[in-house]
């Protein structure tokens, strides 16, 4: 991606998600909540049936900041979660640059879209780009 | 406030990063902490509840409880901790805000805020947990 206003980047950061990436994400991170992998429980508390973490949704959108940025190059990761994101899901982020700042950082927005377009995920990041 | 420590093993680094769709990830030793990964500190906080505990009944966060629901989340990163980091994670309550909801009524917004300091006392990163609920369910 080039540092200028505009630039684009965008990634499909997960390809029909997974139950079982639910659990893995609740293990790795120590969510357990039963939400995410209890059916029964989801349903019973007025869901069609589990769903994912909105942690999950943000770190597999911090894929897409990875390739932008590189695994140190970001000074700040902020998002909202908007929707649920269901099991199946196939999810895109788009990182756009906002801001070219004088110290060669750049501002970005983001946002990740299921497969019906909907915006699942809405935030903003810094730091600066990857070399190449 | 409250404090616990944060060991930053290269295996969980890995566990994390397959879970966040990184499935080939290997275990290296020297592996940066992926973007959201300081939100696993919860696996070592004491206090945390969305896990089994034997000193209460399963699951304790029920939606009727009215604890709200994870709106958002921001991380600031000074330097980015690395397998073999050790980090101090402190918590404390950040700030509070009223919003008006789509529906009509008022939501409540209140930030948890997490520091992580290295071994040194430094720094490392910044983490804010936007949690959000209807503010009837809270005033007096």
């Amino acid at each position: 991606m080039t540092p200028e206003v505009g630039a684009q980047h965008r990634q499909v950061v997960a390809d029909g998600l997974t139950r079982t990436q639910l659990v893995a994400y609740a293990g790795a991170s120590g969510d357990f909540h039963p939400f995410h992998h209890d059916e029964t429980y989801a349903t019973t508390h007025g869901f069609d049936r589990i769903f994912a973490h909105g942690m999950l949704t943000m770190g597999i959108t911090g894929q897409a900041l990875v390739t932008v940025f590189g695994p140190d190059g970001l000074d700040r990761y902020g998002a909202d979660f908007l929707k649920p994101v269901w099991p199946g899901d196939t999810l895109t982020a788009e990182v756009v640059v906002t801001a070219v700042n004088s110290d060669g950082s750049v501002d970005v927005d983001i946002a990740t879209t299921d497969q019906h377009g909907t915006l699942v995920l809405r935030g903003t990041a810094a730091g600066r780009l990857a070399a190449g | 406030m409250r404090s616990f420590e944060f060991p930053i093993e290269a295996g969980h680094i890995q566990e994390f990063k397959r879970a966040v769709g990184d499935h080939d990830a290997t275990c290296d030793p020297d592996a940066v902490a992926p973007p959201t990964f300081m939100v696993a500190a919860d696996r070592y906080d004491p206090d945390y509840d969305r896990r089994l505990r034997s000193d209460s009944p399963w699951p304790p966060v029920a939606p009727e409880s009215g604890s709200g629901f994870h709106a958002g989340m921001v991380f600031q990163y000074h330097r980015h901790p690395k397998a073999g980091d050790v980090l101090t994670a402190t918590v404390a309550d950040g700030e509070e805000w009223f919003k008006q909801g789509r529906r009509g009524g008022q939501l409540r917004f209140r930030e948890i805020v997490t520091t992580f300091t290295d071994a040194d006392g430094q720094p490392c990163v910044t983490a804010r947990w936007i949690n959000v609920r209807a503010a009837n369910e809270v005033r007096e």
